[in-house]
């Protein structure tokens, strides 16, 4: 998951003119194929990473060049970072990026055009689509006690008391302005999954919104006061279970992940979304609903999910599984189960698969070592 | 006395939808279903034996085995089943084989299928709906096509088994035999 992570943040790379102070704490070097329409490029990108104080990688520094014979013709490869990329290809919008604030659009403009207009375009649309990777972990969601009952709003719709929400505000104000567009945002969607008619978590929810003022004093060079009334809105979200309305922090562990879970899967436009091990905290009645909706939603979007459970593996097709191995001084390494065995080796898993068993188990029994 | 019958099938769900269609051809409280759900073709042939031997112990006198046919042929898979079984002493007992997927059943009865996912008129269907290849993404595309929802077989299978009229059922030969055996079970008890 990292590593397809590493992906995005090489979008989101600052270019070497913009210093950085951090000492780089990783390195790696990634090599990988994607694919748009038919074309193939691969990536061979040097990496320094820094990890920052809330466990995220951060590239500081990377080299990045391209493969993509099928569109320069030649086996020369093309420098040229992702987050240049990005911007190449969207010098129309008016939110500037790194390259565009530094050197000025003309000069992003005079880059652009000595690009080949479908390298151009074949590496913008990688860019784009890699910086909307969207990734779900249970573990961002862990503890619903430590949820705010309630959060603020400006009259506006902006949230007031921080910039950057994570964790569990961050999904309670998600949800509260998907619900403002429920139809456009895949809110109904949700909750017709996760109410009565479908997997039956919770019943309904409601936001009450609160109207509230609050008087801010500044006090001008010569003594002046000047005052000044804020509106505000103090939403209160409520999940009515059977008869009862509990605030979010009642909620228990598995319902609160799922809900999560389930809201940023129905409701995530990004083309590929990371789940990490949805099987945390969920009984398996429940957890097979959870994978059967997002084996449906993987036919709109791309989505990978890591997991230790065998229970999960026996809903999958070995086609679909990749296994990781951490090998010592080597690393971690990931294989296709289907080109990883030999061809007797996976003539025998099928044959076990039709006669005899599941694949959880075939695993759990080392059949995949 | 409550007949107690033994089932055994690839999911959970299949069960619950054979639950909603016994309830349809025998009496209220006159059955109860002891089960193992396989998660797996390969599994339930491995354990039906076994399973079969645990739901004697569990008090069943009677066993349905349901089994997908998908690519095989239904002569030798209906025999590795009847072998795995044989002599085990139940007083009855019967194999059924979808031709696909269990969902094709499902696809028998349209006006279930409205009244489950409030569409606003009924899907059309192909007659033989175990003719359909893959009778789940059918039904999870037809219900999309139709109500904009999203169908989930672990849930809604047993709503819409529930609903069903289960003389259209019957048009699927995979089922057929099952009425006879259900009306046998309650005539001995």
């Amino acid at each position: 998951m990292n590593a397809i992570l590493l992906l995005r943040r090489l979008t989101e790379e600052r270019p070497s003119f913009y210093a950085r102070d951090e000492v780089p704490t990783g390195h790696c070097n990634l090599k990988t194929t994607l694919t748009v329409d038919n074309v193939n490029g691969t990536l061979w990108a040097d990496i320094d990473t820094y990890t920052d104080d809330n466990n995220t990688d951060i590239v500081i520094t990377s080299d990045q060049y391209w493969h993509i014979k099928h569109l320069t013709g030649n086996n020369k490869r093309v420098k040229l970072p992702l987050a240049l990329a990005r911007e190449l290809t969207r010098l129309e919008d008016t939110r500037f990026g790194y390259y565009q604030r530094h050197i000025g659009v003309d000069a992003v403009e005079q880059i652009s055009r000595t690009v080949p207009e479908p390298v151009r375009d074949f590496l913008g649309t990688i860019a784009r689509n890699l910086a909307q990777i969207r990734y779900y972990s249970a573990s961002q969601f862990t503890n619903p006690a430590n949820c705010p009952v309630s959060f603020e709003l400006e009259k506006e719709g902006k949230i007031t008391r921080a910039v950057h929400l994570t964790g569990h505000a961050k999904f309670l104000f998600d949800l509260y302005n998907s619900r403002k567009y429920s139809k456009r945002s895949g809110y109904d969607q949700f909750i017709d999954i996760i109410g009565p008619n479908g997997i039956g978590l919770v019943d309904e929810i409601s936001f009450n919104p609160i109207s509230t003022s609050s008087v801010q004093y500044s006090v001008r060079i010569g003594g002046t006061v000047t005052e000044r009334r804020k509106q505000k809105i103090l939403v209160i979200p409520q999940f009515k279970i059977g008869k009862n309305a509990l605030s979010p922090n009642q909620l228990s562990e598995g319902t609160f992940k799922t809900i999560t879970l389930l809201f940023y899967l129905i409701t995530e436009s990004s083309q590929l979304l990371l789940i990490e091990e949805p099987e945390v905290c969920v009984h398996h009645g429940l957890l097979s609903s959870i994978l059967e909706l997002i084996k449906t939603y993987s036919n709109n979007k791309q989505i990978v999910i890591s997991t230790h459970s065998d229970f999960v593996l026996d809903m999958v097709q070995p086609e679909n599984v990749y296994a990781v191995t951490n090998i010592p001084n080597e690393g971690t390494k990931v294989h296709h189960i289907p080109k990883r065995l030999s061809r007797p080796e996976l003539g025998a898993l099928r044959e076990y698969l039709q006669t005899e068993g599941n694949l959880g188990e075939y695993w759990r029994a080392g059949g995949l070592e | 006395m409550a007949v107690n019958i033994g089932v055994i099938a690839e999911e959970h769900n299949d069960i619950d939808v054979l639950y909603q269609f016994t309830c349809k051809l025998a009496p209220e409280n006159s059955f109860s279903f002891s089960t193992f759900a396989a998660h797996g073709c390969g599994r339930l042939r491995k354990k039906c034996r076994a399973w079969s031997e645990n739901l004697i112990q569990r008090g069943c006198t009677h066993l349905v085995v349901i089994h997908d046919l998908d690519d095989e042929d239904q002569d030798a898979l209906r025999a590795v089943l009847e072998n795995s079984v044989r002599d085990i002493a139940f007083s009855g007992r019967i194999i059924l084989i979808p031709v696909f997927e269990i969902e094709a059943w499902l696809l028998s009865d349209p006006l279930a299928l409205q009244q489950t996912f409030n569409m606003r008129k009924s899907p059309k269907i192909p007659q033989k709906p175990e003719t359909i290849p893959n009778p789940k993404e059918y039904l999870r595309d037809i219900v999309w096509k139709y109500s904009k929802k999203h169908y989930i077989n672990t849930i809604h299978n047993k709503r819409i088994a529930s609903v069903l009229s289960i003389d259209k059922v019957l048009l699927c030969n995979s089922f057929a035999p099952y009425p006879a055996f259900v009306s046998t079970i309650i005539a001995t008890c």
